[in-house]
């Protein structure tokens, strides 16, 4: 029974920090003339968190202060801004997703509880940092223990939950990573309300569909009810795919809705926290970049500074990387230019490596079932091409993102076969979600001008 | 009875997230998972899912960690192939690790051979079997 009331109290910690309203005027001016509702909210506010964790998890600071720090301002938001924070949910639909995402929440840290198994990876990469945190060891300490070959933020928010519940057990700190997958989802599909070729009346309903689909189809975990491979088994890829998600929001923002300094602000923090997660967020953020600059009709001065705070960036975390590790080689790139490289490229190894790639692609699809949607949606744009006017940008993700994929397996020195079967459906699964917007704007294009309008039954 | 009006307007009005979440509940096994965590321990719960001396040893390394004190972190070898849980389960951050301790799991050879573990030369002959269960061994070295 302790342990239920655990998980509530921690689903109802997670709520009142997440969905505290800071301060109106804030969030106006970042979503200006965009229609923003509480899922969105809680976007910004877990970027504002998670960047707070990511400059504290350098300092020796308890956990425990920050965390009644975060808790301080949270509740003395309500206090000031509670009218707002009523004004937020008081919308019909908005009360009904609510509690549909607290008993969402509930049913999987139900599972998730019960179900303790962990990846491979976990406890080779992210569990003993976490512990290493947990244990109240500071960053520094993660040399001795463990090498410094990851990132560690996902780490750092994992012990950061486990030491701050009523239960200090491990799978506290993986709820969060729930809660932050939930959000992302529950704030894409709630894009619709601001789409005005969705039906009035079905808006809902199709909000509900679209978490569902997405939540089902980002993972075949999910399709068969497990809940403990690579979403919840302490991989951190499910933090990856949530940052993804919300990036493409803003991103869809930006471009779409306006241009406000503030928000761009916002798509960097967010975009500059995926390094700190795992190593490929360095190339997500690097694409991000490349769309932004390419896609965006900003000023190029703001283009310039945006690219050169990226830059900056990078360069923190390869620079704090190699001081604290003590085989200084983080970011060498040594590994990716090795001896066989060449021999790998200018021979027909290579066709027959791509054959392979080619196959496990179409496997893993199946394993991350979005990919599906995805690769059926592609070639409709391609022969539709009023469809895709609003979200090149995606396109060009895609696009990098496939030749990143064939780059990675194209030169990797270890067995090809092993590589592809343990890895190519999580590369697939985190970025999966960079794409759902694409999925709704379709839709959304495609109520407006049907395009089999000339078919037989019309 | 207007009260039960209203109780049935209300499911009628709601019947489709009302069918969603069943659905999901249903799906996720939510009741059985809700049985289980209320009728079994986390410690039950861990030793399901890590074993208790065979797959990664949850059980064991818990056991040797409640019950003996170490001035070093023990060396702790699977013989399965499992990831090492050892820096999680057993070993305590602050401290270094050394040989003076070993952790076997899953090892069904002769107890006085010649191991090569991690990169050390270990001859089990140098050391004293403390505690055993199964398949798994903790052994302390002789000073």
């Amino acid at each position: 029974m302790i342990e239920v009331f655990n998980i509530v109290i921690l689903l109802v910690m997670f709520s009142l920090l997440f969905f505290s309203p800071l301060s109106k005027r804030f969030y106006n001016n970042i979503y200006k003339n965009y229609q923003y509702n509480i899922f969105d909210l809680a976007t910004l506010n877990l970027v504002i968190f998670l960047f707070i964790l990511l400059i504290l998890s350098f300092s020796n600071i308890q956990t425990q202060k920050i965390f009644y720090f975060v808790l301080l301002i949270s509740m003395t938001s309500y206090i000031y801004n509670f009218s707002f924070f009523l004004k937020l949910i008081n919308n019909k639909n908005i009360k009904k997703l609510l509690f549909f995402f607290l008993v969402f929440n509930f049913v999987i840290y139900i599972n998730l509880v019960n179900n303790l198994s962990l990846g491979w990876d976990s406890f080779v990469h992210w569990l003993p940092k976490a512990y290493n945190f947990y244990s109240g060891a500071s960053y520094e300490n993660l040399v001795n223990f463990h090498s410094l070959t990851y990132p560690h933020l996902g780490s750092y928010i994992w012990a950061f939950f486990w030491k701050n519940s009523l239960l200090n057990f491990e799978y506290n700190g993986r709820l969060f990573f729930v809660f932050i997958y939930l959000v992302s989802i529950f704030s894409i599909s709630c894009t619709i309300l601001n789409l005005k070729n969705f039906n009035k009346k079905n808006k809902f309903i199709f909000i509900i569909l679209f978490i569902l689909l997405i939540f089902f189809f980002s993972s075949s975990d999910n399709i068969i009810g497990s809940v403990n491979d690579h979403l919840f088994g302490g991989y951190q890829e499910v933090l990856i795919f949530s940052l993804l998600v919300m990036i493409s929001k803003i991103f869809y923002i930006i471009k779409n809705k306006q241009s406000n300094n503030l928000l761009i602000f916002f798509l960097f923090l967010c975009s500059s926290l995926l390094i700190w997660i795992k190593d490929e967020g360095l190339i997500y953020l690097i694409f991000i970049l490349l769309i932004f600059i390419l896609h965006t009709d900003i000023k190029k001065k703001l283009k310039l500074f945006y690219f050169f705070f990226t830059l900056i960036a990078i360069f923190i975390q390869i620079f704090i990387e190699n001081y604290y590790s003590n085989t200084h080689n983080y970011f060498h790139m040594s590994s990716f230019f090795h001896e066989s490289l060449l021999k790998q490229i200018f021979s027909f190894e290579i066709i027959d490596r791509s054959i392979l790639i080619i196959k496990f692609f179409l496997i893993s699809c199946l394993k991350t079932p979005l990919w599906i949607f995805i690769v059926f949606f592609v070639p409709i744009f391609l022969v539709y091409k009023k469809l895709y006017s609003n979200f090149k940008y995606m396109l060009t993700f895609l696009l990098m993102n496939i030749i990143f994929l064939f780059g990675v397996y194209i030169q990797t020195p270890h067995d090809l076969n092993f590589m592809l079967t343990s890895s190519m459906h999580r590369l697939l699964m985190q970025t999966s979600g960079f794409y759902i917007l694409m999925i709704i704007l379709c839709l959304n294009n495609l109520i407006r001008e049907p395009i089999f309008k000339n078919s037989i039954n019309s | 009875m207007r009260k039960i009006l209203v109780i049935n307007k209300f499911f009628i009005k709601n019947i489709l997230i009302l069918l969603i979440i069943m659905s999901i509940f249903h799906h996720q096994n939510f009741f059985k998972n809700f049985y289980e965590i209320m009728t079994k321990s986390y410690n039950i719960r861990m030793l399901i899912a890590h074993g208790d001396c065979s797959v990664r040893g949850y059980g064991f390394l818990n056991y040797i960690k409640q019950n003996y004190k170490f001035e070093n972190n023990p060396v702790v070898y699977n013989f399965n192939k499992e990831p090492n849980t050892s820096a999680v389960w057993i070993h305590n951050v602050f401290k270094k690790k050394s040989l003076n301790n070993i952790i076997l799991l899953n090892y069904s050879g002769d107890k006085k051979k010649e191991l090569k573990i991690q990169d050390h030369n270990i001859i089990l002959s140098n050391y004293n079997l403390i505690y055993n269960k199964d398949s798994c061994f903790y052994f302390s070295k002789n000073d």
